[in-house]
């Protein structure tokens, strides 16, 4: 049995039957090929789950400190995988038919399955059961499997990184690519796997920690005060309804147009000087800041004539005054390079400039729960608590 | 999640409060009855029967219960991120410092004053530089060592802070508890806390969409509050992030602050200048400027130079003090050289009785980092060129030989293509060098469907035509794949049951083709299928072959199975006839029990009675397949299930640390 040939004849030589009929003997044609834990748990050692990193990696000059590694996954390093956990207690010629007889099937199952783990996986965790998602089916080629291991310290240092994968020249009309894997394998390493061969990964601060941040006029690395700006800090208004939700007022698209219609003259036209304390200029006034900013939106609303776009109530509510003071995340383009990698058309990724654009779409800031969302929240509250052992 | 905000989409709330405050409760129970009255009898719409009818109904029970919350320890899973970094370099100088809590009821399930209904949040994040705070750390520090901390040594016994009164309401098991801790100069926590109206701006609530990112564990996927400090930090100096607990201590925020409203002095002042300003205020507080004539107003000045010029302190009382009458005038006295000067002037500046008063924070969660250096997000992904790099996994020729000299170019296709040289000692002893390759390979590498599946490791092995090497990389996937099997008992077991099921099913097949090539003469275009539904086959065996047998007398000893039929003269207990007289039975009674037939005296073991062979025989055949074929498969199951119970308890006790990894196949 050296080969594939020579074990379908030794299968037909002791059953007297050919490899398919014993596989339609095995199967009708309305079962599942594997049975769900099966499916499941190879699925994920498809998706490398559990494997010991010295199998991936294995030698440190592979993953140096401070690097990214782009690379294919070799399916038939997955599909021996396969093999070897379906070989456990093989030991006759009827276990061996058998693994022949399903073997095309297996892998065809977890070719879809190895494209629904995360789903399931952030299904299990939010606990929401009650959301099914569709099952995804794996595209006629499944061999392109793709992602990147990361090693920095903006994994350790930024918990809830966003990566983001397209196919294309732009995102814009480049079709994302499904995530299949997102863990760390380690403090400082990430691990990503993408369904598709990307030219664009994106790499992105997490939005829930997006900071809070001010813009300060430096005079030789020192914040400087001026008689308009006694802090020396200043910071750009935004939008906080509408479809320009989170943009600053007035920003301008790719083509030097201000996305809100609302004309700019100047970088410092729809700023606001920040009030700090006087017993500590480093500690910002947030009560007065928070005046400083409606007042200013006021203004504007009074320059543009347009009731609508800044009709703000004050005081300024916390989710009002957040979406003002956040700074963007910023995002790591990595995208094709000039060049391409040999023997195939994964590109060799280089460095792209930082995003400019601010792409990231904030929605607006919503200052109350809704009924719903209270009434998850008391069920939260009242929900059972398990009894404690020995009482 | 069908309720997340679209991708990349940010939502903000406000605020979170939960329906109850984490604390103490006491649910009553309890029930009125009232008697409804028509609008006729009185303007009253009801009548309580308590209005001399009837007496009250007691309560009817009482339960209490307690919401439970972090209160003086905040878990480090509560915590999903921290702005900047802990322990990180960075030019943090234009960003705020935050915290990112896992639980977004968490700032409002209690509150810093003592309004239960308040919304006011019990946490603030306050920015400390290194040498302005003194941490706590257990196991010294106790709730009761910070809470029932006094500002002053001296202060009276009636006067509480809000942290004491928070002291007096805990039990003795609560006070012991140990916790971090923080301890500052009251005059700097005015300076830097927020204000009371402030709490609330500083804490909110954000979703974000979880979609590109890893799996967090969160019980609500995507949900975070955010508590945000007020500090920026400056440049070049090291800082403590505090996440404080104000539980109760609202009393203790400085009340309002004035805005700075010329512009700012860029160098940051001096923090012993204001401990002086301090003490002076100190000693006006308890001897009164009007009482103590003999202290004279001694401005700091300032020569042109920028030296003090200092005037001789009168001694006439023993404390030496200066009036300073406003810090604007404090502000200036920020050199080393003139505070030294001064302390000269002053010898007894130092034994002051009254130390600065400080305040004690519990601090639920604190990290330390550096504004300084390029160790922010955008600074580390900037720098990756340089330090480890972008590319695809791999090694180079240069970094698998570990020499300067270039290696022979026919190992090149081999290392481009991802695999490394890696020592392996193979299973004869032989120490030789093999190419690995992982998973994760540079190339593209087309699939191979033709390939397997294998049936041991030592058939994915591969010799490199062109290096002469072993390539053992898909032998190492297939053992891990086996081992990782073999670790989880569960999926060994539920591949046994899997792989058992399938081996029923091909069995039928296969017996039907043994049973075709046996009966295939007896029975024409005989299906093997057909043996999947075995009474259909019986049946047609019966119908098709039964008179054949019958009338071809073929039979055998299918019509005395017992074969007692011919001996049965020798047997005096078979005779039908004197058993019924003996035991007094009916005659159909003594031919069931005997299972003969009493005319002819044949034995038939009560197989075949007098009747119609086919038509006995499919009796028996129904009723063979509505126990008997049915209980043989259940047993069958049993002894199966038995056997896979075996298989486990051996995969349980397999250890799969002896297992060694891809270097020794």
């Amino acid at each position: 049995m050296k080969s594939w040939a020579n074990s379908k004849d030794f299968i037909q030589q002791v059953n007297g039957l050919s490899v398919e009929d014993y596989a339609a003997s095995v199967y009708n044609s309305t079962e599942v090929p594997l049975p769900e834990h099966l499916n499941d748990w190879l699925g994920r050692l498809r998706l490398l789950y559990g494997l010991p990193f010295d199998y991936l990696v294995p030698d440190e000059r592979l993953l140096p400190p401070e690097s990214i590694r782009f690379f294919y996954i070799d399916r038939n390093w997955t599909d021996r995988m396969v093999d070897g956990a379906l070989s456990v207690g093989k030991t006759t010629s009827r276990e061996f038919s058998h693994h022949h007889a399903v073997f095309n099937k297996v892998v065809g199952a977890l070719d879809d399955e190895e494209r629904n783990i995360r789903t399931k996986l952030r299904e299990t965790e939010s606990k929401a059961k009650n959301v099914r998602h569709s099952r995804v089916k794996a595209k006629k080629s499944a061999a392109d499997m793709t992602g990147f291991l990361f090693r920095s310290q903006a994994v350790s240092g930024w918990t809830g990184l966003e990566v983001k994968a397209y196919r294309g020249k732009n995102t814009s009309n480049g079709t994302p690519l499904r995530l299949l894997r997102m863990d760390r394998l380690g403090p400082d390493i990430l691990l990503c796997l993408f369904d598709g061969i990307p030219d664009i990964v994106d790499i992105e601060e997490p939005r829930e920690g997006i900071q809070f941040g001010v813009q300060a006029t430096l005079v030789n690395n020192e914040v400087k005060g001026s008689t308009t700006c006694p802090s020396g800090l200043y910071m750009k208004l935004r939008h906080m309804t509408g479809e320009h939700a989170g943009y600053e007022v007035a920003w301008k698209d790719d083509e030097g147009n201000p996305i809100d219609g609302i004309p700019r003259t100047s970088d410092e036209q729809y700023t606001v000087s920040i009030p700090v304390r006087k017993a500590n200029p480093q500690v910002l006034h947030i009560e007065e800041l928070q005046k400083a900013v409606h007042t200013a939106l006021n203004d504007i609303k009074r320059a543009v004539d347009d009731t609508d776009v800044f009709d703000y109530n004050a005081p300024l509510t916390a989710a009002e005054f957040s979406v003002q003071m956040l700074q963007f995340p910023y995002q790591q383009r990595f995208q094709r390079g000039g060049k391409q990698a040999p023997l195939d058309n994964m590109p060799k990724f280089e460095m792209a400039s930082q995003y400019k654009g601010a792409t990231i779409g904030i929605t607006t800031a919503i200052s109350k729960l809704s009924d719903q969302e209270i009434q998850q929240l008391t069920n939260e509250a009242y929900a059972p608590v398990p009894p404690r052992g020995g009482q | 999640m069908s309720n997340q905000p679209k991708k990349g989409s940010v939502v903000f709330y406000d605020s979170c409060p939960p329906p109850l405050k984490a604390g103490e409760y006491e649910l009553k129970v309890n029930q009125s009855v009232e008697e409804p009255i028509t609008q006729e009898e009185g303007d009253d719409t009801s009548l309580s029967i308590d209005d001399g009818y009837s007496k009250k109904l007691p309560d009817i029970n009482t339960a209490p219960f307690t919401v439970t919350g972090p209160r003086f320890i905040l878990q480090a899973d509560e915590i999903h991120s921290v702005y900047p970094p802990a322990n990180a370099d960075g030019p943090f100088d234009a960003r705020l410092p935050c915290a990112v809590l896992k639980r977004r009821t968490l700032p409002w399930e209690r509150t810093s004053n003592e309004d239960e209904t308040s919304k006011q949040p019990w946490l603030a994040l306050l920015l400390f530089s290194e040498d302005e705070v003194t941490l706590l750390d257990p196991p010294s520090s106790t709730v009761e060592s910070v809470l029932s901390h006094k500002p002053f040594s001296w202060a009276p016994e009636s006067s509480k802070t809000g942290a004491n009164k928070l002291y007096d309401s805990l039990t003795q098991k609560e006070r012991d508890k140990v916790c971090l801790g923080i301890e500052v100069k009251n005059s700097l926590f005015q300076e830097v806390a927020p204000l009371a109206s402030e709490l609330p701006l500083l804490t909110h609530v954000r979703q974000v969409n979880t979609e590109d990112k890893e799996l967090l564990g969160q019980d609500k996927d995507g949900w975070f509050s955010v508590v945000v400090g007020n500090r920026l930090p400056v440049s070049g100096q090291k800082y403590v992030a505090c996440l404080v607990s104000l539980e109760g201590q609202e009393d203790m925020l400085p009340k309002s602050h004035d805005v700075l409203t010329t512009p700012r002095n860029p160098s940051p002042r001096s923090r012993v200048s204001k401990e002086m300003a301090y003490r002076t205020q100190v000693h006006e507080a308890i001897y009164g400027s009007p009482y103590n004539t003999e202290i004279r107003e001694q401005p700091i000045v300032h020569d042109e130079r920028g030296t003090r010029t200092a005037s001789p302190m009168l001694a006439s009382h023993s404390l030496a003090t200066t009036h300073i009458s406003s810090t604007e005038e404090i502000h200036v006295a920020n050199t080393p050289i003139a505070v030294a000067s001064w302390f000269t002037y002053n010898p007894d500046f130092n034994s002051f009785p009254y130390p600065e008063p400080t305040i004690k924070l519990i601090c639920l969660a604190r990290w330390t980092f550096q504004c300084e250096g390029k160790g922010d997000f955008e600074g580390l992904m900037k720098a990756l060129p340089e330090s480890g790099g972008i590319g695809l996994m791999g090694m180079t020729a240069h970094q698998a030989t570990n020499s300067a000299t270039t290696p022979n170019t026919k190992y090149h296709v081999a290392l481009d293509s991802g695999h490394i040289p890696l020592n392996h000692q193979a299973r004869d002893g032989e120490q030789k060098t093999s190419f690995y390759r992982g998973p994760m390979v540079p190339v593209g590498v087309e699939r191979n469907t033709n390939e397997g599946p294998y049936h041991t490791s030592d058939q994915a092995r591969r010799i490199d035509p062109l290096t002469g090497l072993e390539n053992v990389g898909y032998a190492s996937a297939f053992e891990l794949g086996r081992l990782m099997a073999l670790n989880d008992s569960k999926f060994a077991l539920e591949l046994l049951k899997w792989r058992r099921k399938g081996h029923q099913r091909a069995s039928k097949l296969i017996n039907g083709h043994n049973i075709k090539d046996k009966l295939g003469l007896l029975i024409p275009n005989f299906d093997p299928r057909q043996f999947l539904d075995h009474k259909m086959l019986i049946e047609q065996l019966l119908d098709r072959v039964g008179p054949r047998i019958l009338n071809e007398a073929l039979l055998g000893t299918l019509t005395d199975p017992t074969g007692l039929s011919d001996i049965s003269d020798k047997l005096p207990g078979l005779d039908g006839h004197a058993v019924m007289e003996a035991l007094n039975l009916e005659s159909g009674q003594v031919e069931s029990m005997l299972g003969m037939d009493i005319q002819s005296g044949q034995v038939n073991g009560g197989l075949i009675g007098t009747g119609n062979l086919v038509d006995d025989l499919a009796l028996t055949v129904d009723s063979v397949l509505a126990g008997g074929f049915d209980a043989v498969l259940n047993d069958a199951e049993h002894e199966f299930g038995h056997l896979n119970a075996e298989h486990a308890a051996v995969f349980d006790e397999l250890d799969i640390t002896d297992f060694e990894g891809p270097g020794d196949l």
